[in-house]
């Protein structure tokens, strides 16, 4: 078994707010292993930003708190390093994609010259003695890459005179031209159009391939998942109820919410069949059920999952949290 | 009287370019600065259907909407409702058509007055074309249970209701006139995926009860797919093809409507279809191509599509804009 | 009209109080102010230790002790009490200049901005207008013509002051008529008119009461600079200003006379501006979230 690029324990963070303890995740345990493609997926409200924030080191602590768990980065715990180290481990290991690019792309700097700050990073740390015309170079092949038209031109542009869908692919670059082991993309084409989006995930594929890198690609959005991931998570009221290889996922579903997620989808349905709606409403995480958090809003429960919280078992290929396994 | 509820022709809607760069020095405005975001659509929906449009963005499909319910003027061309012109109406008269003409707004946070109670909320419409106290609040009672909330929840506020809810008050509004075609704005874009479904089929067991039409107006098109009759298809401002639902979704043929329904993602891995080919990027409805419009994108333009716009014409069930539709 | 729209606005007022220990001292001086104006009124000259008019030579130029805490004045008047009675007449400027100026230029304003064309021009270049003066001259300006006397002041400062209540509202119209429940509203058929009373000006009330409480202060302080000069309160009746005024002659020897009742102006100026600046922060959209 070759060894995880990522291996999140047991983890479980808190916020305190004003409306009182807010239990972002609840001892979350997954792993990434290398050049693989994991697909984190939940609906708003079930932790997977807050846990890409924490295996980047963007949490807000306080009003964060971490209460138990570890997430380990080659060898390292990411949560007990110092703000130095983290900024390390992010220029040399892990990279990140957000969803809105205007935001995470500096306005003031070029495109030219962020892809080179990037490139320099990697050059940095690999001491492969990269000069400021190789590094433009490469930053204009980069862009090339990602499918700007135009680079060259593209290069001395500001964020604001591209499209989102452009901008986007500029953030791709960024993030995999630093050649990272782990690339953690939030949500990156949720504000695309679908016609984008299909383009930005096939290019993502290939070029992901080619680096060798291993993403994890949070979603709200199945069907984008299954685009593009070769495992998926499922994740509920802060804690990954399912996780497997992404086939397993869509072709044996083990986990009723994740079958009920699956059934609401619309477009299999003729006109005049109503969907399948999973009954009741996403528990707020000040308020996670006792026992297994979907029992309230699943149609198998029985007794045991008023009481008891299920662990995730070896099931048929892949894991589960779930008592009726 | 005719059957049609519904009826556009060559409506147009074009916007001045703001921005400097668009006028000449002496204050006119230049040549190809018009922000063009509707330009000439015609259709007709009939009672009890639904007719969904899907484009993405910057194809027009809300400013048509809004042109539709008459918020904003068309530039030219004709509206119909109820086999009335109401293209030239001014905003005194068209309060008489209001209550039949309603409209569902996309986002849940600001759609609703945050000052306002829900039951006054509801109410508003209802307010405008009767005194009858008593009528209007036997009606609010009976439209905020048909939408699945609760009558002790007529006093709150909006923002005492998640996302979903607040939706749902917003469909409880449209719908308290009994209208007879309810423009849906992209009624789920704001909410989760559990949350839609539910939506959608409130939505549906509405339609069933009032008979009414709804146009449905969304950029995803598995939403669309699940709730229309038909499907229109729109680009750059203009309808590329419009017609029944399956025939659209399953033999499309406009290449712009077989390469956005390839693009849709499905919930299957084994599913990773190759996209039908599409260069580029939307351009901007500002100076938009010459001749068809999406022929810069499109891996079979010609000469012939870079010159002379198509027109929408028969092809077996559907109308396609293309010199060269798809075969199948 | 609901301003708060319910506890969770109390609340979190209350708890930014709490942890802002800046934000609880400017409430508690604005609260005081208040108080204290409401007694006087109230009460009256029962309230305070000595009789604000009584003259007695032989107490003159006291420095502050325990019987005179502010000390006595050139004419054996005690400071303190002085000071005290004349708390309600800068409150009453300064309440009234403020509710009329934001009331007037709500309404200006928001119909300003949800009319828009015409209307919008005409009414911005009749605010610009305003605007071009420096307001104390403006206002100085005003009161001169007018002549002395409370109610003057008053005039002359909604003169100078209504103009960026109408800005402030005509920006928050103009966003608001982009929203959807407007359009929503549009759309009952609801005549523009009862659109703009509805649901416009209650929704653009909010940015001008967290303007007008921090403006509060601005306007004690205008007041008092125009009571200053003479315009304002007349003698005998006490106000801060012309206490300033009346015994800037003293300064080098009798200090209290006109430094104390200066400092009173400052510390509630001041305390009006820290309240405000608490009440933004429990109005800005991005801290509810």
């Amino acid at each position: 078994m070759p060894e995880p690029v990522l291996q999140v324990n047991d983890l479980t963070v808190a916020f305190e707010t004003f409306e009182g303890k807010y239990s972002a995740l609840n001892g979350v345990d997954l792993e990434i292993g290398p050049s693989q493609i994991m697909g984190l997926v939940g609906e708003s409200g079930c932790g997977k930003s807050s846990l890409a924030l924490a295996a980047i080191g963007l949490l807000p602590v306080p009003p964060a708190k971490i209460l138990h768990g570890a997430i380990m980065f080659k060898g390292e715990n990411l949560l007990e390093l110092t703000e130095k180290d983290v900024e390390k481990v992010r220029g040399t290991g892990i990279s990140m994609v957000f969803q809105e690019p205007l935001t995470s792309l500096n306005p003031l700097f070029t495109i030219g010259s962020q892809i080179t700050e990037a490139i320099e990073v990697r050059a940095g740390r690999e001491n492969s003695g990269e000069t400021k015309t190789s590094a433009q170079a490469e930053g204009i092949t980069w862009l090339k890459k990602v499918g700007l038209p135009d680079p060259e031109r593209a290069f001395h542009r500001y964020p604001h005179e591209l499209s989102g869908g452009m901008r986007q692919r500029v953030m791709i670059a960024m993030a995999l031209s630093s050649s990272p082991t782990l690339m953690i993309a939030d949500e990156p084409t949720s504000a695309l159009d679908v016609t984008t989006q299909a383009q930005i995930l096939k290019l993502t594929r290939k070029l992901v391939e080619e680096v060798k890198a291993s993403v994890l690609f949070i979603s709200h959005d199945l069907a984008v998942v299954a685009q593009i991931a070769d495992r998926v998570a499922v994740m509920y009221t802060g804690m990954i109820v399912e996780e497997g290889p992404a086939i397993e996922i869509f072709t044996n579903t083990l986990h009723p919410y994740t079958q009920a997620l699956l059934a609401s989808y619309p477009g299999k349905e003729s006109i005049n069949e109503p969907l399948k709606v999973i009954p009741g409403q996403v528990p707020s995480l000040t308020r996670i059920p006792q026992g297994c958090p979907f029992h309230p809003r699943c149609s198998y429960a029985k007794e045991e999952c008023r009481t008891e919280r299920p662990r995730l078992k070896e099931v048929s290929g892949h894991r589960v949290a779930c008592l009726l396994y | 009287m005719t059957s049609e509820l519904l009826r556009l022709e060559k409506v147009v809607k074009h916007f001045p370019a703001k921005g400097s760069l668009f006028y000449s020095e002496t204050g006119t405005l230049k040549k190809g600065s018009l922000l063009q975001a509707v330009d000439g659509v015609t259709f007709t929906l009939e009672h009890n259907s639904t007719l969904g449009i899907v484009g993405e963005s910057g194809c027009g499909k809300t400013t048509l909407a809004r042109t539709i319910v008459l918020l904003a003027k068309p530039t030219s061309g004709k509206i119909f409702f109820e086999g009335k012109d109401i293209t030239g109406l001014s905003y005194g008269k068209l309060a008489e058509i209001r209550p039949n003409l309603q409209m569902v707004f996309q986002d849940p946070y600001s759609s609703l007055d945050p000052r306002m109670r829900a039951k006054d909320i509801i109410a508003e419409p209802l307010r405008v074309v009767t005194k009858d106290k008593d009528f209007v609040n036997e009606r609010v009672k009976e439209v905020i249970q048909q939408v699945g909330l609760e009558e002790g929840q007529l006093g709150r506020f909006p923002n005492e209701f998640s996302g979903g809810q607040r939706q749902r008050l917003g469909i409880a509004r449209a719908i308290a006139s009994k209208p007879k075609l309810v423009i849906l704005d992209e009624p789920t874009s704001a909410v989760d995926a559990s949350t839609q479904a539910q939506i959608l089929n409130l939505l549906r067991q509405i339609q069933e009860k009032y008979e009414m039409s709804y146009l449905l107006i969304s950029h995803n098109v598995d939403v669309v797919r699940h709730m229309s009759n038909r499907i229109a298809v729109m680009y750059l401002g203009k309808f590329v093809e419009i017609g029944p639902t399956e025939d659209v979704i399953k033999i499309p043929r406009h290449p712009y409507t077989a390469a956005l329904i390839s693009s849709v993602p499905k919930p299957d891995p084994r599913a990773r279809a190759e996209m039908v080919e599409i260069k580029g990027e939307t351009p901007s409805p500002i100076n938009p191509p010459e001749g068809c419009r999406y022929h810069p994108r499109c891996p079979f333009a010609t000469e012939l599509c870079s010159q002379k716009e198509p027109n929408l014409d028969e092809v077996e069930t559907s109308l396609v804009a293309c010199h060269y539709p798809i075969k199948h | 009209m609901t301003l708060f729209q319910d506890r969770k606005d109390i609340v979190l007022t209350l708890r930014i109080l709490k942890r802002d220990p800046l934000a609880a001292v400017g409430a508690m001086i604005a609260v005081a102010f208040c108080a204290v104006a409401a007694a006087v009124v109230l009460f009256g000259n029962r309230l305070v230790p000595y009789d604000p008019t009584a003259i007695n030579l032989a107490l003159a130029f006291q420095p502050p002790s325990i019987q005179h805490l502010f000390g006595t004045d050139n004419l054996g008047r005690d400071v303190f009490s002085r000071a005290i009675i004349a708390a309600p007449v800068d409150a009453e400027i300064a309440f009234m200049i403020i509710g009329v100026s934001s009331l007037f230029g709500l309404v200006f304003g928001s119909v300003s901005g949800f009319l828009g064309g015409y209307v919008d021009d005409v009414f911005m270049r009749i605010t610009d207008l305003f605007l071009a003066f420096p307001s104390l001259v403006l206002a100085i300006a005003v009161a001169v013509a007018l002549g002395p006397g409370v109610t003057n002041v008053i005039y002359a400062n909604i003169v100078v002051w209504w103009p960026v209540y109408a800005r402030l509202s005509r920006a928050g119209a103009l966003s608001l008529n982009q929203a959807q429940y407007v359009d929503a509203a549009r759309l009952t058929g609801l005549s523009r008119f009862a659109i703009l009373l509805k649901h416009i000006i209650p929704n653009n009330v909010s940015p001008i009461l967290v303007y007008g409480t921090l403006d509060l202060g601005n306007a004690i302080l205008y007041a008092s600079v125009l009571s200053y000069l003479g315009l304002g309160a007349q003698p005998p009746q006490p106000e801060w200003g012309r206490m300033v005024f009346d015994g800037q002659i003293y300064l080098t020897g009798a200090w209290w006379i006109s430094i104390l009742p200066g400092v009173i102006i400052l510390i509630i100026a001041l305390g009006f501006n820290l309240l405000g600046d608490a009440l933004r922060d429990v109005f800005d959209p991005r801290y509810r979230k």
